[in-house]
């Protein structure tokens, strides 16, 4: 059996894109032909969900029931995505120390991959020292997002450079502008880029967007997936490995959840 | 990368396998001003339709939409600075409407819609859907528009490439080996000179090439012979366009 991928993006601020790079992901791997799932934290309604209805399921990840459905799943698909609320990066990654998801890590049963997405603030960079630690065996991504150009990062790049240089093994990946009429056409559509790419609406029905915003998606997407292929994202995915990690978090995850209900 | 991964867009694909002239794009274009674009342009569109074909031009000219003058009825002036604009031009030119579109490409319009041409990916669809794009780039002795040849030429690979030769702008022999045709052999496209006389008499409001060759049905005026040797290299072009075509699918079996 093939060894899982969990690729967590995430923030700990709102509105710096997280699920637009999420669905860049999807569609990657999608295309691909990689089996990809994603789980939106944005419960009870959830963003990534209205782009992706078929692949992706909403969940509260700070409950116990919700972390078990996400985790004890792992081999149900090769890559598992988790589009995490914002303001939880940190604390959904805590959680994943606790139930022993990150020892799994280490122990290479499965692959981790985090995507940051920095914020337009200096704390934004403080949040590196805080995300790294839990990222020490996975891989760590810092995103920076300029899709809408309305981001203007108050840090300069040796700022940033100077953060960057403190984590080992961290790579950051950049998401071009993308045409603000393009942008808002694909939110309209509530399709995946590649299904607008294709003039094709909701359950693949035929649509007739402008060709010239799909040209503009078109062309903005390659670039981000020439950034993925840059960072070897696809690498993520790696051959099966001889444990069964999904057996182990598991028991893990069924002994958090005996915990909590005693506590409560 | 990705056009190999996404699918035809649905409508109207092409299942024969041959382009059609019918709904051809074709720029007239140079990155340098007093070339002959306009005239050329002007000149095609009066041939095809002639020819009892639908055409439409466009005007791609900001500061002086000379051609939207001469054929206001069948020319649309065309901007492309605004994402609107974008929309109203290469959304019409990749329409499956039997219409033909000729472009008028002005020298300050040149890099951004070559730009944006590649970005979109207008080259892509229109073969998808069975639409020839053509490209008249008329040369001169300046090394920038050779440049500007061999850029096209390499970024935009699907498009079919033509070199023009405008007998106004320089004597043949002094530039166009730096405009070398695409397909091995072909000549490029010569565009008689007009004396400027003639050029008065053409550059009036209202003068149209057609309603000049009806109206002087019978007679052999140096003008009917100046109009009569450009449609006739335009008709040559087609055939010559046709032949790469026939040619590529052979190479391809």
């Amino acid at each position: 059996m093939a060894k899982p991928t969990v690729i967590i993006v995430g923030a700990d601020k709102g509105g710096v894109g997280k699920t637009t790079v999420s669905r860049t992901i999807l569609d990657y791997f999608t295309s691909r032909n990689v089996p990809i799932r994603a789980f939106d934290t944005e419960s009870p309604k959830g963003t990534l969900k209205r782009f992706h209805p078929d692949i992706t399921e909403v969940v509260d990840i700070t409950q116990v029931p919700d972390q078990m459905k996400v985790f004890d799943t792992l081999s149900d698909a090769k890559v598992t995505l988790i589009d995490v609320r914002a303001g939880l990066l940190s604390t959904t990654l805590a959680a994943l120390r606790d139930i022993g998801f990150l020892d799994t890590v280490k122990r290479g049963q499965i692959s981790l991959g985090v995507a940051h997405i920095l914020g337009s603030s200096v704390a934004s960079l403080n949040e590196i020292a805080d995300i790294a630690p839990f990222v020490t065996d996975g891989k760590y991504y810092l995103v920076k997002n300029f899709i809408n150009e309305t981001t203007f990062f108050d840090w300069d790049q040796s700022t940033y450079d100077s953060y960057f240089k403190k984590i080992k093994d961290a790579v950051d990946i950049t998401i071009p502008k993308l045409n603000e009429m393009a942008y808002e056409q694909v939110e309209l559509a509530s399709v995946p880029f590649v299904t607008f790419i294709a003039n094709k609406g909701p359950q693949d029905a035929p649509a007739n967007y402008s060709f010239v915003l799909r040209g503009y998606v078109r062309h903005w997407l390659g670039n981000v997936w020439a950034e993925f292929d840059r960072v070897k994202l696809s690498e993520l995915v790696s051959p099966a490995s001889p444990a069964k990690a999904e057996k182990n978090l598991a028991g893990r995850a069924a002994a958090v959840h005996e915990q909590s209900r005693e506590r409560g | 990368m990705l056009w190999d991964w996404v699918p035809a867009a649905s409508p109207g694909t092409n299942t024969r396998g041959m382009m059609s002239r019918q709904n051809a794009i074709t720029i007239v274009c140079s990155p340098r001003q007093r070339v002959g674009k306009t005239l050329i342009a002007r000149a095609l569109t009066e041939f095809i339709l002639a020819d009892s074909r639908a055409a439409i031009a466009f005007d791609l000219n900001p500061n002086n939409a000379a051609l939207y003058g001469f054929l206001p009825r069948n020319t649309a002036r065309a901007d492309i600075d605004s994402t609107r604009g974008q929309m109203a031009l290469f959304d019409e030119l990749i329409a499956e409407d039997e219409v033909a579109k000729v472009i008028d490409l002005g020298d300050q319009a040149f890099d951004k819609f070559f730009t944006l041409l590649s970005q979109i990916g207008l080259a892509e669809e229109a073969q998808q859907r069975g639409i020839d794009v053509v490209t008249l780039f008329i040369g001169d002795p300046d090394p920038r528009s050779a440049k500007s040849y061999a850029h096209v030429q390499s970024a935009l690979p699907l498009m079919k490439l033509v070199p023009v030769h405008n007998e106004f702008v320089a004597n043949m022999q002094d530039y166009m080996d730096d405009f070398p045709s695409p397909a091995p052999g072909e000549r490029p496209v010569r565009f008689p000179v007009l004396s400027p006389f003639l050029k008065s008499v053409v550059d009036r409001p209202g003068f149209s090439f057609d309603d000049y060759l009806d109206r002087h049905a019978g007679e052999r005026t140096e003008l009917h012979e100046w109009i009569e040797r450009a449609f006739v290299e335009f008709r040559e072009l087609e055939l010559r366009l046709l032949l790469r075509e026939l040619r590529s699918a052979l190479t391809v079996r």
